[in-house]
């Protein structure tokens, strides 16, 4: 199971690489949803089944799609007139860093512990639906002024 | 205890309650009343937190679990009030009622979504006031933030959509570190609910990383908060974004969904972990900060909202010094100086939108001398600012020294009156914006100014009238503190 | 696994901060929520409280979908008013 692990976050890693420096839009949400998909994996090695699966399904699908329509809408791929300066250097400071952090964990010990006791033999539907209704409301709720949203901007407005 | 099950039913139900209303009734009818049904919502929810509160504090306990309506029968309850919450939702009540006042006249397009979206951010704020979980509290919070940044840029003119995406950028930094926060505390806790959390996390086998992690998730977490709250060195959204909203939304934002989201927020860190030494030296120092930061800042501008708004970066720093004090005196003394906040930023914006409505402009340079045209306007904005720079015997006189006393009692005696001197500044820019804005001579431009008329007229007078009560009342609340021991 | 978390954090907060087109700003805003939702994983995983875990990541799944939409209605109704989406264009508001 770790080598399944650390194949994940490599590639998690990789992609999330690969999108933030890629010059193309569609190049940098297709590498997106790649680190969706890698996420969603890791989480089912994990055993959050019920989490992969939305993960999955909404985030390298729902958002893609509205980055991409996001994109369409305006355009995007024109080249803006002077060219993003590259920050090459970024991701090598990163793995410096990443690694540096690496080093220092083995040689401190710093371990997290393995997996804890299996503590609830509840699944997942009985606790979000029973004690997490807070949330529940609060998404409905963000969902409504997610709406609205799209109503005030998407509207083309008649008067200006 | 029925009658507060009854009511605190409401602060959830009513906000949907509207908007269920407004999107059923279609919306030619609706044109005229959907903004007056915010107002009726917004005084509902004011009498309704104020009689919770009586009856909370007549019965002598300190805090009530409650649940939606459907789920009390199940006998689960994950919502929770207290008296800090109740008077929370009091002052949320005010704001947005003086919004609506302001509202009933300065917006005209869009009116549907404003109601849509204004009962939204009602229903994030109240949602964050009664929950009991530290990660309910981010979603709640999060549903405040998009409510208000749709309303920044609602009239989509270009400074609106700047604002807002200014605000979203900061916001979503903000997000990501709360979030990170939170789950480096769940590594350890196992749970995120108020019951669970407690300063015991903190301790714990020294080298044991899941507690050093549990330091990172505190830095990352006030960090978060502070960029909500708007505080120095994270304040930049926010004048960009109070200015360029339209200023019944503005109001909303200075008087209550920064305080609630930010500084609640702190609130309840504090309370969640009193004695850490070092989120108290924080505060502290993030205080002083912003408050000098701020003031200096407001003495720059050229434009009415944004002296109101870098004042409100500024007062933040006070609040935030009453929070650092950790003390019961601390925290009542940080949400008094809440509550006339709200009042003299809410009086302060609402004169903002009377000066845009009449001369059609915020600029400094250009008004003069209006005092003669405007007496309503030029009074209350009086009063509001000396209520600000904390002149007697109005409100923000008497929490400011509050807090002061709170300081002075903790122990931080230096911070104490580096805070009083620092209020000469608030007292420079106020006396610079009332003098160019208000009095002087009369430009040419301005002989056929009207004193303005209406909503805006009402909400300035009952926030002028609140501000002096308050501040005549509140001796009255100094007696009662010392009856408690606590001065 | 904390580690290469803590990268993936770092580098959507830098993209977030640094780069100059607005959508790739929700690019990096989105990697970053990826990177928690994977730490809160991780906490449930050594926890044992995995359901409660799971609640969380979905959550913020709704919620940031619903942002995401949100910030791409702002960065187009900017692009319609500006013409592009650099965000240095967005200089108006000075002070």
């Amino acid at each position: 199971m770790n080598v399944a692990i650390y194949i994940c976050l490599g590639a998690m890693l990789a992609f999330g690489f690969l999108s933030v420096l890629s010059r193309n839009l569609i190049n940098a949400a297709i590498s997106l949803a790649a680190v969706s998909a890698a996420c969603g994996v890791l989480m089912y090695v994990l055993g959050a089944h019920t989490a992969a699966i939305f993960e999955v399904s909404v985030c390298s699908g729902l958002v893609t799609v509205i980055f991409i329509s996001a994109v369409s809408l305006s355009n995007g791929d024109k080249q803006s007139s002077a060219p993003e300066k590259r920050a090459h250097l970024l991701p090598i400071i990163l793995i410096a860093i990443g690694g540096a952090l690496m080093i220092a964990a083995v040689l401190t010990g710093f371990t997290l512990g393995s997996h804890g006791p299996v503590g609830s033999a509840a699944s997942f539907d009985n606790v979000f639906w029973e004690t997490r209704q807070a949330d529940i409301f609060g998404q409905m709720i963000a969902i409504l002024a997610g709406a609205s949203a799209i109503v005030v901007f998407f509207k083309e407005s008649e008067k200006k | 205890m029925t009658a507060l099950r009854v009511i605190t039913q409401l602060f959830l139900a009513l906000p949907l309650l509207a908007i269920v209303v407004n999107n059923l009734i279609p919306r030619e009818t609706m044109r005229h009343a959907t903004i007056g049904m915010c107002a009726g919502v917004a005084g509902v929810q004011m009498l309704a937190a104020f009689a919770g509160f009586a009856m909370l504090a007549a019965s002598g306990k300190s805090s009530f679990n409650f649940a939606l309506a459907w789920d009390i029968a199940k006998g689960l309850n994950y919502f929770h009030v207290d008296l800090v919450t109740l008077f929370l939702l009091a002052c949320v009540g005010m704001v947005t009622l003086a919004s609506t006042l302001n509202a009933l006249t300065t917006i005209d397009d869009h009116r549907s979504s404003f109601t849509n979206l204004l009962m939204v951010m009602m229903l994030g704020m109240n949602g964050m006031l009664i929950v009991q979980d530290l990660f309910s509290l981010y979603v709640f919070m999060e549903v405040a933030g998009l409510a208000s940044f749709v309303m920044i840029g609602m009239y989509k003119s270009t400074r609106d959509l700047e604002g807002a995406f200014k605000y979203m950028t900061l916001s979503a930094l903000a997000t990501i570190f709360i979030l990170t926060g939170l789950s480096l505390l769940f590594i350890k806790a196992g749970s995120l609910s108020f019951s669970m959390l407690d300063p015991a996390l903190f301790s714990g086998t020294p080298g044991d990383p899941k507690t050093l992690l549990c330091w990172v998730a505190l830095v990352l977490l006030a960090s978060g908060y502070a960029i909500k709250s708007g505080v120095a060195p994270f304040h930049s959204w926010l004048p960009d974004a109070y200015e360029s909203a339209d200023t019944a939304v503005s109001i909303m934002l200075s008087g209550i969904v920064t305080k609630i989201a930010g500084v609640y927020s702190l609130i309840v860190l504090v309370r969640l972990f009193p004695g850490n030494a070092a989120l108290k030296t924080a505060l502290l120092v993030l205080g002083l900060f912003t408050i000098v930061v701020g003031a200096l800042l407001a003495l720059q501008q050229r434009n009415f909202k944004r002296v109101a708004a870098y004042s409100s970066v500024s007062q933040m720093g006070y609040l935030l010094l009453g929070l650092a004090a950790d003390t019961r005196l601390g925290l009542i003394a940080a949400l008094l100086y809440l509550l006339t906040h709200s009042l003299a930023k809410s009086a302060i914006f609402t004169n903002a939108a009377a000066l845009e409505q009449r001369l059609g402009t915020l600029d400094l340079d250009e008004m003069g001398g209006l005092q003669a045209k405007m007496p309503v306007t030029a009074f209350s904005s009086v009063c509001a600012f000396l209520s600000i720079a904390g002149v007697p015997p109005l409100a923000g006189f008497w929490s400011k020294l509050l807090i002061l006393i709170a300081l002075w009692s903790a122990g931080l005696k230096g911070i104490a009156a580096a805070a009083l001197l620092l209020s000469i500044l608030s007292g420079a820019y106020f006396l610079r914006v009332q003098k160019k804005a208000f009095f002087g001579k009369l430009k040419e431009r301005w002989n056929d100014v009207r004193e303005i008329t209406g909503g805006i007229k009402v909400a300035e007078i009952l926030l002028t009238i609140g501000t002096i009560g308050v501040g005549l009342g509140f001796p009255l609340v100094l007696i009662y503190l010392a009856q408690a021991g606590l001065i | 696994m904390l580690i290469a978390g803590l990268v993936l954090i770092l580098t959507g907060c830098f993209e977030l901060i640094r780069t100059r087109h607005m959508l790739k700003i929700i690019i990096g805003l989105e990697l970053a929520i990826k990177a928690v939702s994977m730490f809160i994983t991780l906490g449930g995983w050594l926890n044992g409280n995995m359901p409660v875990a799971e609640s969380f990541v979905v959550t913020i799944i709704v919620l940031e979908v619903v942002v995401a939409t949100v910030l791409s209605g702002i960065a187009i109704s900017i692009y319609h008013k500006h013409g592009n989406m650099d965000i240095r264009s967005l200089r108006n508001l000075k002070g």
